[in-house]
């Protein structure tokens, strides 16, 4: 067929137009839309061919180029310079090859390198290979591979070849290493890291810089000591520089140049420009890079763009690839890579300094200051997402349209300019699109440090003020009030539209004040599933014209679908889940997150809000197990989301409460303006007793979200901890003028209603939540402790069968084997020893949970049942080895009740030690002072009744600690106790009174009451 | 790091024309073209010098080579760089194909060549038979559609990404695609015939191995 021009295009045309559709409707689409058959023929051919060309010319032509081995110098039994046997060739390299030989003088094998002939066959290349050799051989380091000599051979043609005889070391290289088993946890690469940095320090102290240093040169040799390897880094200078001779040879000025791949090579060499130690210091940054994280930084498609990146692109985060990368190794590696030799670390020894902590090149924060080019950011980041994906990826068409965009008129934003973030407008019909965008956005500006994004109870509250109900859309107009009135300073709208077949998204910021657009951008897609990205995208943009550092960027930005999800419909559920746990508390979300999970199985943060909420709501065990999913699946979050998952992790997987408080700090250093880390690093000081901290973080939560309730909820029971009643009721006000009302506010009125004997109020609280399932349970247990305050035993029974049967039926098992437990160990303090096994018996049979086996255990021993308290605390230290709480309160407690019922109370006291920090404190499960109760004890088995009143008079002067828990009301007793022993009558006898006060409603067949009434009879 | 290396007087020129390149003025390419040649062949002629002779050439090099020595450092812009590959890549196809044709001629003649080169840059025979195919499609690609022919070369033989060759030829990154596209689908069907015969070799029905 002869191609005309007219021709060809309409073969062009029929081509893209063709593969626009399905596969199956192309046939038909040219038949219908092409008659002439010499053209349809060949437009048919071209899809046929497009379908296999996919891998066609996809290298450039000398990529294309095959390896192929070059012939060896030598061979197997060759003699050479009447001295070295060759045994068999190690490896081939750019140099050369490298063999085993027999050192027949010295008997012993050693590695032999062979430099190729026409590398050396410039007297002047020669003249500096030889200067060389001759200060390596000085060099004798643990961790640099000896070189012994420089040898000429003459072959049989009369040829000359040059070798190196060179310690024989017997591993894999690091390449190989790495290429067999992947990248390293930073724990495998320190001690060989440690060990590279010795060797280039002892070689550069003795003058010689290696130039070529790369995984390959650096040898893995297993040492004795299983785990431990030693690192030994091999040709130290033999790396010839061959170019400069090339160029003496033209006329050039000579420099020092290597040549060969760039792939460890640092910009002044790629330069040619004087190599020093900080051009290794360089290379030694890029091993590390790959070594942590199993990509090669800087490093091109090509060696060309390798070697452009390397000369005018900064570094990605190491912790793109490695989100929980040590931020010291982040830190460090960054700055071995910095353009500039003069910005590095001096000494290859400051390296490790730097990963050690001995010197910390930047702190956390320092992070914003590795800039990047966000293009860069951006390339690179669509090839690792992407990668499995879709063809889609290659008919993705974006085209960003930027306009309105006046700075003269709207001063970028500074770090306490607030946002709001209006509904996502969604005129396609499909209504996944609903919520989900909105939500991914907010997901996606959230763990930006510098926009301050309104919190959303902030912006419901705005709407009740405003008049509207709090579930009210947030159109543009009603955003933007709420912008004005809460003294924000611009709103972001998206929008979602389609513009032919294809998705339009919108992304626009307004300055709130004055209503003019600042920023307006907008992306068209042709499918559903990359919606997603191009919203990320213009994310991006937006969050830079907003004034967002690109440095800021690229430390805290995760793509959408990476960090959330890449579906659309789990997204949804998420966002509904998100929804209703604001609007109607925890336990009615869980199911849209469990829909989240079961669509998207690696949907982190998802596993992560089912996990909280359960372990809110008491079931430690689903708690764990969600959290343990989200903990896995952290390669997949943004920075704020892994604050998240692993502070709520620690709180409520492992229980580890040191973590659990470091994770907030460092969460605080980074999104210091975030509420959630400011909650619970409240809780965490009070559970250590400091009190004070915490209630300075929860007022500053409060007023940053004056719509939630936990703040609320928190600071009361702080301000009740610290018997500061009024301030307490006067919060709890507050939370009811904000029309809160939760589960953690009605236990803390209900118990400061204890404390001020308020009766009515007591039981207003309980008819307030009766019938409500997840929440009477809990004040229906509260209740039964009342009771058993007050010594009415059947009542407290009574009541906390109730809680049992109504957290049953709510499906919490969890919880309802606690409440039996709980009541079971007042039993145990009142002398009913059938009554603890049976309950526990029963509890232990609806959960083992970790909290219903320690109370258990406290129960059991407290009743006299030793060797089975014994074998819980066993089971429990074995499962939960981490748990903070659990291994230096409740064990130590238990072993303490053991150890006083063998009559040890010396040791029943010193086992307590570990418990002292959190005497007053908000411990949990619950704070009855157990250890404090216990120490009293053990000082009257010992017959030191100073001592022991003074432990029960602690009890009693922290009512607001201990509120209603039975031991408050049992302290009395034991004071009583401790002053007749210090024959302090009418103490003794005012205290037993104070008892039997609280008791004068008791059962009176309570064996304690009995044994007290008699003890008090006898002192009068 | 002590003073950046000098640099050689040629490399002002070139900066000097890549600069009037990037800003849209054509005119210079004729004055670019003998610059860049000369130096990437002075370069050749000192690897040649230096090299056995059954080693083959490192275009890589060479042209990494050649533009480092040419261009200032420090007044280039990214789009510089486009541009001076762009250049470089007509002169990589023609040293590439001379080479390729110079191989093939010399397997033909049946002498046992070792070809081999550090790190692994060399052509082996049928890949020479391949790129002398690829050529000669890509001239007759050039008939039709000489902005389709230009993609190819710069992707392919001047190694360029889609940006930079949007940025050489002042088309849309979208452009590039759909063109290399095309382009690679038509030269795959030029070179293997998508009828279910698999042609075996590339560049079947010419001088192969």
């Amino acid at each position: 067929m002869e191609l005309t021009p007219e021709k060809w295009d309409r073969v062009k045309t029929l081509f893209e137009e063709a593969l626009q559709r399905d596969p199956g409707a192309r046939q038909a689409f040219l038949v219908q839309a092409c008659p002439e058959d010499d053209v349809r023929t060949l437009v048919e051919n071209l899809i046929l061919s497009h379908a296999k060309a996919d891998n066609f010319l996809i290298n450039a032509a000398w990529a294309g180029a095959g390896l192929q081995s070059q012939s060896e110098v030598f061979a197997n039994g060759d003699l050479l310079a009447d001295r070295f046997q060759i045994t068999r060739l190690i490896a081939k390299g750019g140099m050369g090859e490298v063999y085993e030989a027999r050192d027949l003088e010295l008997k012993e094998d050693v590695a032999i390198k062979a430099i190729r002939p026409e590398i050396l066959s410039h007297p002047r290349t020669l003249a500096r290979f030889k200067r060389e050799v001759h200060l390596a051989k000085q060099v004798t380091h643990q961790n640099v591979c000896r070189i012994f000599d420089l040898f000429r051979h003459c072959g049989t043609k009369g040829d000359e070849i040059f070798f190196v005889s060179m310690e024989l070391l017997r591993g894999q290289t690091l390449a190989e290493r790495l290429e067999r088993k992947g990248r390293m946890t930073v724990k495998e690469a320190l001690p060989i890291v440690s060990q590279l940095a010795l060797a280039l320090g002892a070689a550069h102290d003795a003058g010689i810089v290696h130039r070529d240093f790369k995984p390959g040169n650096v040898v893995l040799v297993p040492t004795r000591v299983s785990d431990c390897v030693r690192a030994v880094v091999t040709d130290f200078g033999l790396a010839v520089t061959t170019l400069d001779d090339h160029k003496a040879s033209l006329g050039y000025e000579t420099t020092h140049r290597l040549f060969g791949t760039p792939a460890y090579m640092s910009p002044e060499q790629i330069e040619g420009c004087e190599v020093t130690p900080a051009s290794d210091i360089y290379a030694l940054g890029l091993v590390m890079y790959l070594m942590v994280t199993g990509v090669r930084p800087l490093e091109g498609e090509t060696p060309f763009s390798t070697v452009l990146k390397r000369l005018a692109e900064t570094p990605l985060s190491p912790r793109r690839f490695v989100p929980d990368l040590d931020s010291r190794w982040e830190a460090t590696i960054l700055t071995c890579l910095k353009r500039q030799p003069d910005r590095r670390f001096g000494t290859a020894q400051a390296v490790v300094d730097a990963l050690t902590g001995e010197e910390s090149p930047q702190r956390h924060l320092g992070l914003l200051k590795t800039a990047v080019a966000l293009r860069v950011v951006r390339q690179s980041l669509l090839r690792h997402q992407y990668w499995g994906w879709v063809g889609a990826v290659a008919v993705i068409t974006i085209t960003a349209v930027f306009f309105l965009y006046r700075p003269h008129r709207f001063h970028r934003l500074s770090e306490n300019d607030t946002i709001v973030l209006a509904d996502f407008v969604n005129t396609t019909g499909e209504p996944v699109f609903n919520d989900s965008l909105r939500e991914a956005l907010r997901a996606k500006l959230e763990q930006s440090p510098f926009l301050n994004l309104m919190p959303e109870p902030r912006i419901r509250s705005a709407l009740r003020y405003m008049g509207h109900t709090a579930g009210d859309p947030l159109t543009q107009e009603v955003a933007r009030q709420i912008c004005s009135r809460e003294k924000g300073k611009a709103v972001v709208l998206g929008s979602i539209s389609f513009v032919g077949d294809r998705y339009k998204i919108g992304l626009k910021a307004m300055n709130c004040s004055n209503g003019d657009f600042v920023v307006h951008e907008e992306k068209e897609v042709g499918v559903r599933e990359t919606v997603l990205e191009a919203l990320d995208r213009l994310a991006d943009s937006l969050r830079i014209k907003l004034g967002e550092s690109p440095e800021s960027i690229n430390s805290f930005d995760v793509p959408i679908d990476n960090m959330t999800t890449g579906s659309l419909e789990a997204l949804k559920a998420y966002s509904t889940g998100n929804d209703i746990w604001n609007k109607k508390g925890g336990a009615a979300a869980v199911p849209y997150f469990r829909r989240a999970v079961d669509l998207d199985p690696n949907f982190a943060m998802a596993y992560a809000r089912i996990g909280t909420i359960c372990g809110n709501l008491g079931e430690g065990r689903l708690a764990a197990d969600a959290l343990r999913k989200a903990f896995e699946r952290q390669s997949r979050v943004s920075e704020w989301e892994r604050f998240y998952i692993s502070s709520h992790y620690y709180a409520f997987a492992t229980r580890e409460l040191e973590k659990e408080t470091q994770t907030y700090e460092q969460w605080k250093q980074a999104y210091p303006r975030e509420t959630a880390w400011r909650i619970n690093l409240g809780v965490d000081y009070a559970i250590s007793g400091q009190y004070e901290r915490a209630i300075s973080e929860e007022l500053k939560a409060v007023r940053q979200v004056p719509t939630v309730s936990p703040p609320y909820a928190n600071l009361a029971q702080y301000y009740i901890a610290l018997n500061r009643f009024d301030e307490a009721r006067s919060v709890l006000q507050d939370a009811q003028a904000q029309e809160l009302d939760d589960l953690s506010l009605r236990l803390d009125s209900y118990e400061l209603a204890f404390l001020q004997d308020d009766l009515s109020g007591l039981q207003q609280q309980l008819t307030a939540v009766a019938g409500k399932s997840g929440m009477e349970d809990t004040l229906l247990s509260a209740h039964a402790d009342t009771a058993a305050f007050h010594g009415q035993v059947q009542k407290s029974r009574e009541l906390s069968e109730r809680a049992f049967e109504s957290a049953r039926r709510a499906g919490a098992i969890e919880t309802a084997a606690y409440w039996l437990v709980k009541n079971a160990v007042w039993e145990s303090e009142f002398g009913n020893r059938f009554t603890v096994q049976e309950l526990t018996r029963r509890a232990l049979a609806a959960h083992t949970g970790s909290d219903v086996q320690t109370l258990a255990a406290l129960a059991l021993a407290r009743a006299g049942d030793g060797s089975r308290a014994k074998a819980l605390s066993a089971s429990l230290q074995k499962l939960f080895p981490l748990d903070t709480l659990l291994n230096h309160y409740w064990l130590p407690t238990i072993q303490s009740a053991i150890y006083l019922n063998q009559h040890k109370p010396d040791q029943a006291i010193e086992v307590l030690q570990s418990t002292l920090v959190y005497e007053t404190g908000a411990v949990l499960p619950f704070q009855c002072m157990y250890p404090t109760f216990l120490r009293g004890q053990s000082y009257l088995a010992r017959r030191n009744g100073e001592a022991a009143a003074s432990e029960f008079r602690k009890i009693l002067n922290h009512r607001g600690i201990v509120g209603n828990c039975p031991l408050s009301s049992l302290a009395h007793l034991e004071l009583a106790r401790s002053l007749a022993l210090m024959d302090d009558l009418p103490g003794s006898s005012i205290a037993y009174q104070d008892f039997l006060a609280s008791w004068k409603d008791a059962d009176s067949d309570v064996p304690i009451l009995k044994q007290a009434k008699a003890e008090y009879a006898r002192s009068q | 790091m002590g003073e950046r290396c000098p640099l050689g007087s040629a490399s002002a020129d070139v900066t000097t024309l890549l600069s009037r390149l990037t800003e849209g003025d054509t005119s210079v390419v004729s004055r670019l073209i003998p610059l860049v040649y000369d130096e990437l062949r002075r370069l050749a002629a000192g690897y040649m010098r230096q090299e056995r002779p059954d080693h083959t050439l490192q275009p890589t090099a060479l042209v990494h080579e050649a533009y480092l020595r040419l261009v200032e450092q420090r007044e280039t812009s990214w789009k510089n760089r486009a541009h001076f590959f762009g250049v470089a890549a007509q002169l990589m196809r023609r040293i590439l194909i001379d080479h390729a044709r110079g191989h093939l001629r010399s397997k033909r003649g049946g002498e046992q060549q070792k070809v081999s080169l550090d790190e692994g840059m060399l052509f082996a025979a049928d890949q020479s038979a391949e790129l002398v195919a690829v050529d000669e499609a890509l001239s007759r690609l050039e008939k039709l559609d000489p902005r389709q022919c230009r993609v190819v070369e710069l992707r392919f033989f001047g190694g360029l990404t889609v940006g930079e060759t949007a940025e050489v030829l002042k088309i849309s990154p979208r452009t590039v695609e759909r063109e290399w596209n095309f382009a690679k689908a038509w030269l795959y069907m030029e070179l293997k015939p998508p009828d279910g015969t698999d042609a075996g070799k590339m560049g079947s029905g010419k001088d192969a191995v």
